[in-house]
């Protein structure tokens, strides 16, 4: 029995030893084999060219305003290399509005730009630019109702999806997801939209600010998850959201909010000081955070909205949110300092009227289309200047995300490989 | 004694293991011509939908970047998003792949059992489909399509290849040649005389290395829809 008991000990020496060893070798050799980031995935094979572009904003427009512009665009061999690709274009195209590849008679039917419009026209038409729309705001959303749980009160998870949807397809403009006041909860079954108002309580719905499903998916204390959502969702930046002209050196850093530090609640008895300044400057997000969220309090964690504070305090007991959780009692609820709202509604005007909005749709369906990664999870942002022109015609044009869409998909930038 | 000799080998293996030493050597001035070369070789980037759960890390964002041009030059780019999975699915079915297969190694049971390595979305994690292909995703991708091209190319050969998206077209000619439509219509973008020249040459190559025709086209299909489809 010992003999055998010593070989089964070898026998597990030797096999965790070499176990372990290939284990080593394999990761180091994977990650060190294969040298540095080359800028593979960033493009750089393909190269390519804007020489200014009018379509894409792509004429020097002066100073870059600290926005990322490079006065060396035009004469970068990655931006003059490249070349008027149709043929390419249609593929990527095709595969990003109706989730297919073109057609040999697509294919066929493109050969110039006249001809490639008409056909990213019809791609916008089809009924699959529906489901791939769906696809694509469920993403955005990060919640849809497919592999999510139902029953137990739970709401439907792809609701706001679907409305995002509707108001894209039905070119209505982009600024109803975040005001809308009626059928904002409507569903999508065999191609057909049905509307329906939410069915969670609120007096009055504003776009998905109010959707059930959103609600409960970025139900966290104190409703900070919530704001969050709506800060990288629309705005499509991190907090700080705020930035004051003059900084002020405080605690081990500095405050860098323009809201009075004092706007918040704070102090040695408050159940979370949002003033302290010694390990980071909290109030350099909450200032913010501080004057939403508490709107966002009365949805508990299934999306219905009830006549109490439903959230908690991340504080001994965990106890249900006070308003002055968050505020000193003299304080008012705001989009940004000096854009105060009384309730949701008001708050979806004040973001849907935020210029940062209607650029951070912009960005964020200019990356779809040139492969880029989320201008949130993987700081793939675009400066300013590739945008300007899309933007000014989308705000001026009733924000309609398909003429949006269009745009990019014949964008200089865009068919040249 | 044996269990001592056992015990110190097995520590060595543990201190090879960890050394990066025999990595190091396959790292920098290598033969352009070797497999191993910066050129041959696929870059394993950080998978960005893994450890940092969808984040990116910005530091090798901006590294990699800064290797092109300047932001305004990466935003002007192409870059290269995964190809949905759904879409995926839509590409095999134009092909005429089954994807309902539920034979061994059949590319329908690889993209069905592939879903997570494809990066599929995880909504109750709040987590959406990947759009940087991860190094899972792409090489989950190609095992689908090496396996796809050998259904593609026997329906070819049988004459009952049904690309949905090509209705009629042929493939595969009477010679055992591609034609210029049919591999159109494999890339979903027009076809070259290059691409026609390349896939009908891995043909004559596969049979002067005592390969059969039929493996050529197979090796050629399945290149030429890794190749095409790496990106969206």
């Amino acid at each position: 029995m010992k003999g055998e008991e010593q070989m089964r000990h070898l026998r597990w020496l030797a096999a965790t030893g070499l176990t372990v060893a290939l284990t080593a070798c394999g990761n180091g050799g994977s990650g060190t084999l294969l040298g540095g980031g080359n800028g593979d995935t960033t493009g750089s094979a393909n190269g390519g060219s804007d020489p200014g572009s009018p379509a894409q904003g792509g004429t020097p427009q002066g100073d870059d305003g600290g926005n990322g512009a490079d006065p060396n665009a035009n004469s970068n061999p990655n931006i003059d290399q490249r070349k008027v690709n149709y043929g390419e274009a249609l593929r990527t195209a095709a595969l990003k509005l109706v989730g297919d590849l073109p057609t040999l008679a697509d294919m066929k039917a493109v050969t110039d730009a006249t001809s490639y419009g008409a056909q990213i026209d019809k791609y916008l038409a089809d009924p699959r630019f529906v489901t791939r729309q769906l696809q694509w705001w469920r993403d955005t959303f990060k919640t849809g109702q497919p592999g999510m749980k139902t029953g137990n009160g739970l709401p439907s998870f792809d609701t706001a999806a679907v409305f995002a949807t509707e108001v894209v397809v039905n070119d209505r403009p982009y600024t109803d997801i975040l005001t809308a006041s009626t059928n904002t909860c409507p569903t999508f079954t065999g191609g057909v939209f049905t509307d329906a108002s939410c069915t969670n309580g609120v007096a009055t719905a504003s776009g998905v600010l109010t959707d059930p499903g959103l609600m409960s998916q970025y139900y966290a204390n104190m409703a900070f998850r919530r704001v969050r959502f709506i800060q990288e969702t629309f705005v499509c930046s991190k907090m700080p959201a705020e930035f004051s002209p003059t900084p002020q050196v405080m605690g081990s850093g500095a405050y860098t909010s323009p809201w009075p530090f004092a706007s918040i609640t704070g102090g040695t008895t408050a159940k979370i000081n949002f003033q302290d300044t010694s390990a980071v400057i909290c109030a350099n997000c909450h200032t913010t955070m501080n004057h939403i969220a508490p709107l966002f309090g009365n949805f508990d964690m299934n999306g219905q909205y009830q006549t109490t504070l439903q959230v908690l305090v991340p504080s001994t007991g965990n106890p249900k949110a006070t308003r002055a959780d968050w505020l000193p009692a003299a304080e008012n609820y705001a989009w940004r300092n000096g854009q105060q709202v009384a309730d949701i509604p008001a708050l979806g005007k004040a973001i849907a009227a935020d210029p940062a909005v209607a650029q951070c749709i912009v960005t964020r369906e200019w990356n779809y289309a040139m492969s880029r990664g989320d201008v949130v999870n993987d700081t793939a942002t675009v400066p300013s200047i590739v945008t300007d022109s899309l933007v000014k015609d989308f705000t001026s044009n009733g924000m309609k995300v398909k003429r949006l869409l269009r745009n990019i998909f014949t964008a200089d930038d865009f068919v040249k490989f | 004694m044996k269990i001592k000799a056992l015990t110190i080998l097995t520590v060595l293996g543990f201190a090879a293991g960890c050394s990066s030493a025999p990595n190091d050597v396959l790292v920098g001035d290598m033969d352009p011509n070797s497999l191993a070369s910066d050129q041959n070789t696929q870059h394993h980037m950080q998978d960005p939908n893994t450890g940092e759960n969808g984040i990116s890390d910005p530091n090798s964002v901006h590294a990699e970047q800064a290797q092109v041009g300047s932001a305004e030059v990466i935003a002007r780019l192409h870059s290269c998003s995964k190809i949905t999975y759904s879409s995926m699915g839509n590409i095999l079915k134009n092909h005429g792949v089954n994807t309902g297969s539920t034979a061994q190694n059949s590319a329908g049971l690889l993209y069905k059992g592939g879903a997570s390595a494809l990066g599929v979305a995880n909504y109750g994690g709040r987590v959406p489909e990947m759009i940087i292909p991860s190094t899972a995703a792409l090489s989950k991708e190609f095992d689908i399509m090496v396996a796809a091209s050998i259904e593609i190319q026997a329906a070819a050969k049988a004459g009952t290849l049904n690309m949905t998206a090509c209705p009629g077209t042929q493939l595969i000619d009477t010679t055992g040649n591609f034609t210029m439509d049919g591999l159109s219509c494999l890339m979903g973008k027009p076809a070259t005389a290059d691409h026609l020249s390349i896939a009908n040459d891995a043909i004559a190559q596969a049979t002067s290395q005592s390969l059969t025709k039929d493996q050529g086209q197979q090796i050629a299909i399945a290149s030429i829809l890794e190749a095409a489809h790496t990106c969206e």
